[in-house]
């Protein structure tokens, strides 16, 4: 099969457009702002074409590099891009039915036992051997992303808890990354013996992945972590709290 | 066996300056203990100053120094974050409050405070954009490959590089920690402040993880690390160390609103 032939996650595309459908229904009622509607449609097309495109391919035929970009993609941004662009209304209602237990304290740990479970080694193979369990291993790698991000973004987290937050899973999460980094054998027995492509060895391909992981990680962390600090420093304003006398 | 290049060094100044610093904090110290102000100046205080004394020494004159110099990239960069940010954050720490003040002696400090001049360049030096620009364009300036391999094989340049790194990392600590309660920044504007700072070190780490090719001519590797191994080592100490010192900062600055976040939730 070519590197740039289609592969096609089914589940995946018909989850993105029941998702879509959903909105839609959703925003009848309730008609978002169009910067939320485009965030929710980036998010989902991450999800869907990323898991649906040659990206697939060389991701599950290829290269790990590609996969771990894929992973990152769908654990981290498109969860946050999907529920950002959720209306208030629309984040109340999933409240009242089941979201409300979501809390920061199990969302955590749940997110990085999803990020770790799905990239030891044994399951990761397991899952490309096979095939179809790659769907099981995106599933939770959605799901994982989707728990972390909705106490932050249900405004569950005043910006202290949230940086707090933020800055546990960035560092907890940063491990794998920093591993593939330096690793000096493949971890991934499925990866030494496909096509390779770019003229990338197995084990250069897993330092790449890790490179790419840790510094897609940093930077979506980072803005997170901006955006409350900025919040804080608005917080300090109104309040007038943190007035200082010799700020400049 | 002590290997020849990774022995211990003892460059006069260093030491000398060491040891002139220990002597005013413990005269500063005991000054403010003999005046019934123990909760000022604590075995806490002598701990964290001691700490950082020694953390800055250990980058200076024990086999960091010459490893670093001669041989591995990563050790090099250890020892810039332990002189420039860790050693100077405790030390910072130490100073808190009016020991600051009682650790020059009243002739000293006399002249310096009512100097305008003085005041004017400190003043100048310590608002937040100034002192964040400086020790960003330091970070930035001394790991041009031209400038650290010039640093390296000059001890003259090399010298000069440690004070930029020491002078630049006390400017951003000191608005960090506020040891004076000036107040220069806010909570928030301290956290902002680590955060930037976290960021442009990560820019650094960026560039030494993410090369396909040493950057650093002099360094080609040791110890059973590749050169390539090596630098991105460098940039994963720099990532660490940031994230355990600008972390636990602002862990110390939030650490009371959580408190009262659990309290107005209960």
């Amino acid at each position: 099969m070519s590197a740039t032939s289609f592969s096609f996650e089914y589940a995946f595309l018909a989850l993105a457009v029941l998702a879509a459908a959903a909105y839609a229904w959703a925003a009848r009622n309730d008609r978002p702002s169009p910067r939320r509607a485009a965030l929710y449609a980036t998010g989902l097309f991450l999800i869907a074409a990323s898991l649906n495109s040659p990206l697939e391919t060389i991701a599950a035929k290829r290269l790990l590099l590609i996969h771990l970009l894929q992973n990152a993609l769908i654990a981290d941004v498109a969860p946050l891009l999907v529920l950002l662009g959720l209306t208030p209304a629309m984040r109340a209602w999933l409240n009242a039915h089941g979201a409300r237990f979501i809390r920061a304290r199990y969302a955590l740990p749940a997110w990085l036992l999803a990020w770790y479970g799905t990239h030891i080694a044994g399951f990761y193979t397991w899952a490309l051997d096979t095939g179809w369990a790659l769907n099981i291993e995106h599933g939770i790698l959605i799901a994982g992303g989707l728990v972390f991000w909705w106490p932050l973004v249900a405004g569950r987290l005043e910006p202290p808890a949230a940086l707090a937050y933020l800055g546990a899973g960035f560092i907890g999460s940063s491990f794998l990354g920093l591993a593939l980094i330096f690793a000096s054998r493949p971890v991934y027995s499925f990866y030494e013996t496909t096509p390779r492509l770019w003229g990338l060895s197995p084990t250069r391909d897993q330092n790449l992945g890790g490179i790419l992981m840790n510094a897609e990680q940093t930077l979506v962390f980072l803005i997170a972590i901006g955006w409350y600090v900025w919040r804080l420093l608005e917080e300090e304003h109104v309040s007038g709290a943190g007035k200082s006398p010799a700020a400049r | 066996m002590v290997v020849a290049h990774a022995a211990w060094s003892a460059p006069p100044v260093v030491v000398g300056a060491a040891a002139l610093a220990a002597l005013l904090f413990i005269q500063g110290w005991l000054r403010l203990r003999r005046r019934g102000r123990r909760d000022l100046a604590d075995w806490k205080r002598a701990t964290l100053f001691a700490a950082g004394l020694l953390v800055v020494l250990a980058g200076l004159v024990s086999p960091i120094h010459t490893i670093g110099e001669n041989h591995l990239l990563w050790v090099h960069m250890l020892q810039h974050v332990l002189i420039g940010d860790l050693g100077i954050a405790l030390l910072v720490c130490a100073l808190r409050g009016p020991l600051l003040v009682f650790m020059l002696p009243a002739r000293v400090l006399g002249p310096i405070a009512r100097d305008r001049d003085v005041r004017a360049i400190l003043s100048f030096l310590l608002r937040p954009r100034v002192a964040f620009t400086l020790w960003a364009a330091n970070l930035a300036l001394w790991h041009v490959p031209r400038f650290y391999v010039d640093a390296v094989l000059h001890p003259w340049l090399h010298d000069l590089e440690h004070a930029c790194w020491m002078l630049a990392g006390t400017l951003v600590w000191i608005l960090l920690v506020d040891p004076g309660g000036h107040r220069r920044l806010t909570v928030g504007g301290r956290v902002a402040l680590a955060v930037a700072m976290f960021a442009a070190g990560q820019v650094l780490t960026d560039v030494l993880v993410f090369s396909f090719h040493p950057l650093y001519g002099l360094y080609h590797g040791a110890y059973g690390f590749s050169a390539l191994g090596d630098q991105k080592l460098a940039g994963i100490v720099m990532m660490a160390e940031q994230l355990l010192v600008l972390g636990t900062l602002v862990y110390f600055l939030i650490r009371p609103r959580l408190r009262h976040a659990r309290v107005a939730t209960a």
